[in-house]
């Protein structure tokens, strides 16, 4: 975490630069600040054991289940998709939620908040950083996961359909883009890493589970709480939008890209909006 | 030194002494799982049932390629297992129960999940059709789901029925059919809707009609049991049974046997007339004998 030597010392502004240079200069510098810190964050999840120790029992429970014989019949695979692509969203939650709830609240108690903001970098940056380190490291780890998926599919179906599988991924990541953006901003918000990552866990979960049906609710209630409830239904970022294990697991098929790119966008939007929002308390915010 | 081991001893002898006082009404308990052998009932008690339920629902969800209702739609009433079975026909239980979109939200969350009808084993692909895979036979992912709330669940006989109608009438497999059948006659003695399901195997697989109407005999006098003891039976399964054991018998050319049969089978069939028709192709027959 002390490893900050990276972070770019050229980002001072030199007087008698043009307004516009500055600008890009910041830009930049901004940027090759939060790609330094976002690299210690990759080490870091690295070097603990979460990942490892969720990866071995996904791949544990798969293969058990995948050794049962059912009436001798073979290339039975859709439970195991299921059961796998089931055990690879809880995993990457977990760990998806657990990194980022724990960045700020360590480097305050830790106080190497302080040597990492005396250097040339803003608040924004650590935030931004934090944040790219996170959401990079559960991707690597996603790649991971979705390999062994694919090799376990693979071995029965005898075919990969890679544009679904591609899709499978990026959605899955960009899901988990928002929910470590909300568990940034939640780290600032809530006063320790525990009741963040229950918060965070629990609104995940909830929506997952009841968001798409949110305004079927919502029709059946009286005022004021159908209004209520349809507000909710169309602030709330809608995870579950970018879940697709049904369509993989029953082989229907890719989604239209145009499709894809709005969902990727919408994921963007709903990111960058938890991050401003995380910026702008985190710059106000006392941190000792 | 020794002083302090003594409360030690003491609440050693006094949990041993407990012990011995409540292991025998322990033993006795109605709740006591350790009496079970299986460790799904040790470990879940009663709630399996639950989950078993779960299971055979997953089953008929898979059955309709994860196009199915949750509790937040309103889904028509209709026998889902009968559906999955085969034994209902093709009336459609599922239905459109998305209905049109509701809001643009709605719309776009459709292209996420399975959002258009398609059964198993039927092929054809959605959205733009990447990923091209072979429908035949796709009926066998039913089976895990299948086995395994039988495991949780072994009083349901339903799931046997529905396991063995895929096994032997689109995988080819009768000796795991008759098999699985077997297992759930043991955990339901003697039960009609399993009976008939085995019979099918003697007399469509194994062309065997002695062994099928003998199956059948007992299903019918089991069925007959039930509704004697007010359990209320399936009609459709009695309606099954009579009509396939009036064909046996038509096709033995025991043609007053039969008609027995389809006398009966007027009597609850939805439809008499062709019930009518039949018996009156049977009396032409009669004479010759």
């Amino acid at each position: 975490m002390s490893d900050i030597a990276v972070i770019n010392p050229s980002s001072v502004s030199v007087p008698g630069r043009t307004a516009q240079a500055g600008g890009l200069d910041s830009i930049v510098s901004g940027w090759v600040n939060s790609r330094a810190i976002a690299g210690l964050v990759i080490k870091e999840l690295f070097r603990r054991k979460d990942f490892y120790a969720l990866f071995v029992l996904t791949a544990l429970i798969t293969l058990i289940l995948g050794s049962v014989n059912f009436f001798n019949e073979a290339n039975i695979v859709r439970y195991l998709k299921e059961i796998c692509l089931f055990l690879i969203w809880v995993a990457s939650l977990v760990i998806a939620i657990t990194t980022a709830a724990r960045q700020i609240p360590a480097e305050r108690e830790s106080r190497t908040i302080f040597p990492l903001l005396a250097k040339p970098v803003t608040r924004s940056h650590v935030i931004l950083g934090k944040f790219l380190g996170c959401w990079l490291a559960v991707g690597i780890s996603l790649l991971v996961f979705y390999l062994f998926f694919g090799i376990v599919s693979a071995s029965r179906e005898h075919g990969v359909p890679l544009g679904q599988y591609f899709q499978a991924v990026t959605l899955h990541w960009f899901m988990l883009g928002m929910v470590i953006a909300m568990t940034v901003l939640g780290s600032i918000v809530f006063a320790a890493p525990s009741s963040n990552n229950t918060i965070i866990f629990v609104i995940s979960a909830g929506i997952l589970l009841v968001g798409r049906h949110l305004n079927k609710l919502a029709v059946q209630l009286q005022e004021p709480s159908q209004s209520i409830v349809y507000s909710i239904y169309y602030c709330l970022p809608h995870l579950e939008l970018f879940d697709v294990r049904d369509l993989v697991v029953h082989n229907l098929g890719a989604i239209p890209w145009l499709v894809w790119l709005g969902a990727a966008s919408y994921a963007l939007v709903y990111a960058v909006l938890f991050l401003v929002i995380a910026c702008l308390l985190f710059r106000r915010k006392a941190l000792n | 030194m020794f002083s302090s081991w003594i409360p030690v001893a003491f609440l050693l002898a006094a949990a041993f002494s407990l012990s011995t006082w409540l292991q025998p009404w322990f033993a006795n308990w109605s709740g006591n799982r350790s009496k079970s052998t299986d460790l799904l009932s040790v470990a879940l008690g009663d709630s399996r049932r639950l989950f078993a339920k779960h299971f055979y629902v997953k089953a008929d969800a898979y059955f309709h390629s994860g196009y199915y209702p949750t509790i937040f739609d309103t889904k028509t009433d209709g026998a889902d297992s009968l559906h999955m079975s085969g034994g209902g026909g093709h009336h459609d239980d599922v239905g459109d129960f998305l209905g049109g979109p509701k809001d643009w939200i709605d719309r776009f969350s459709r292209h996420f999940y399975p959002s258009a009808h398609r059964h198993l084993g039927e092929g054809g692909e959605h959205h733009d059709g990447d990923g091209e895979h072979d429908a035949g036979g796709e009926q066998r992912e039913l089976l895990p789901w299948l086995k395994l709330s039988a495991q949780l669940d072994p009083e349901r006989p339903e799931t046997y029925v529905v396991a063995a109608y895929w096994l032997r009438s689109q995988l080819n497999n009768s000796v795991q059919a008759e098999q699985f059948l077997r297992q759930g006659l043991q955990a339901n003695p003697g039960h009609y809707e399993i009976l008939f399901e085995l019979g099918r195997i003697y007399d469509e697989n194994r062309k065997d009609p002695n062994r099928a109407r003998n199956v059948w005999e007992l299903a019918l006098k089991d069925w007959r049991a039930r509704q004697a003891a007010g359990q209320d039976p399936q009609f459709l399964v009695y309606d099954q049974l009579l009509g396939h054991l009036a064909r046996l018998e038509e096709q033995q050319q025991n043609y007053a046997q039969a008609l027995v049969y389809l006398q009966e089978l007027r009597t609850v069939s939805p439809t008499p007339l062709s019930i009518d028709k039949w018996m009156d192709e049977l009396k032409q027959k009669l004479p010759k004998q």
